[in-house]
């Protein structure tokens, strides 16, 4: 069991890192678009003055 | 279409950017760690190595429906809809967090039982968890007034975060496959030390995903609350 466990453990980190970078980039994606979406409706960057 | 009680404030993104890099650099640091520093286990082998992702994941599934729980129950009370937008945000990282410990669990399980997947009660258990999150998702993305959806997801999200009780005590209360707990006493010093620190920069990464998600979220209600009050003629 001992020499083909590494197989395993190799695929749990892969598949750890693959969610965790996958979901940040959707993450910073969806940010993105909602920003640009603000800045098109509002005519500014949010964060800046009050807000809607 | 009863849009909401007031505007949703925009966040400020300031310092949250270098939070994210110091939060995915910890979690590599102590991935690392464990891994160098953890002799195999006398049973399990190399094996105990997925034990650094799966258990620290499943206790921040378990952060992320606490916090669904939290602010449901304020959102209900006090009726802000910042308060449904954070429930919302952790519940879609809890959910991640519940499908990256299934997944896990899965990879460990056949090695160790032979198996992908059994009906035991702590895997079942979970599942449901995470099936009724995933449909809590799916809820949000169907009802488009923002009261009743808040009003709603508080519902599912309240219901869907006392199942965690369940899933924790499963294991007590009807012994199948999934091993119990362990404690202090009957795993060795330096392989809780690994748990507990890929545990805190997981919760590092938590706290961004939710940051970031809910960020997102207030944003774009704050640019669809602009976009109604210039539909209407009047101000932002």
């Amino acid at each position: 069991m001992e020499a083909s466990n590494w197989g395993f453990v190799t695929a749990a980190y892969v598949v750890t890192w693959v969610l965790i970078v996958g979901y940040l980039a959707y993450s910073q994606r969806a940010l993105n678009r909602a920003r640009a979406e603000y800045t098109r409706v509002t005519g500014r960057k949010p964060g800046q003055g009050e807000g809607a | 279409m009863t849009d909401d009680v007031h505007s949703v404030q925009v966040p400020r993104s300031g310092g949250w950017t270098t939070f994210g890099v110091v939060s995915i650099a910890a979690l590599i640091a102590t991935q690392v760690f464990a891994f160098i520093s953890s002799p195999p286990d006398v049973n399990m082998g190399q094996l105990e190595k997925i034990l650094y992702v799966h258990v620290p994941a499943a206790w921040v599934m378990f952060l992320c429906f606490a916090i669904v729980l939290v602010y449901s129950l304020r959102f209900l009370w006090k009726g802000r809809e910042e308060d449904d937008l954070l429930a919302a945000a952790a519940a879609e990282v809890g959910a991640i967090f519940n499908g990256l410990t299934l997944l896990l669990g899965m990879i460990w399980g056949k090695p160790a039982w032979g198996v992908w997947w059994v009906w035991d009660a702590r895997l079942t258990s979970t599942l449901v968890l995470f099936l009724v999150f995933v449909g809590y998702l799916a809820l949000r993305a169907f009802v488009e007034d923002p009261q009743r959806r808040g009003q709603w997801s508080a519902a599912v999200g309240i219901l869907g975060a006392l199942n965690v009780p369940i899933v924790w005590e499963s294991v007590t209360w009807w012994r199948t496959l999934h091993q119990m707990p362990s404690t202090m006493q009957d795993m060795a010093k330096i392989y809780w030390v690994g748990m507990f620190a890929n545990f805190g920069a997981m919760v590092l990464v938590m706290v961004y995903f939710i940051r970031r998600r809910y960020e997102a979220a207030a944003i774009e209600r704050a640019a669809e609350h602009a976009a109604q009050a210039a539909a209407l003629g009047g101000d932002e």
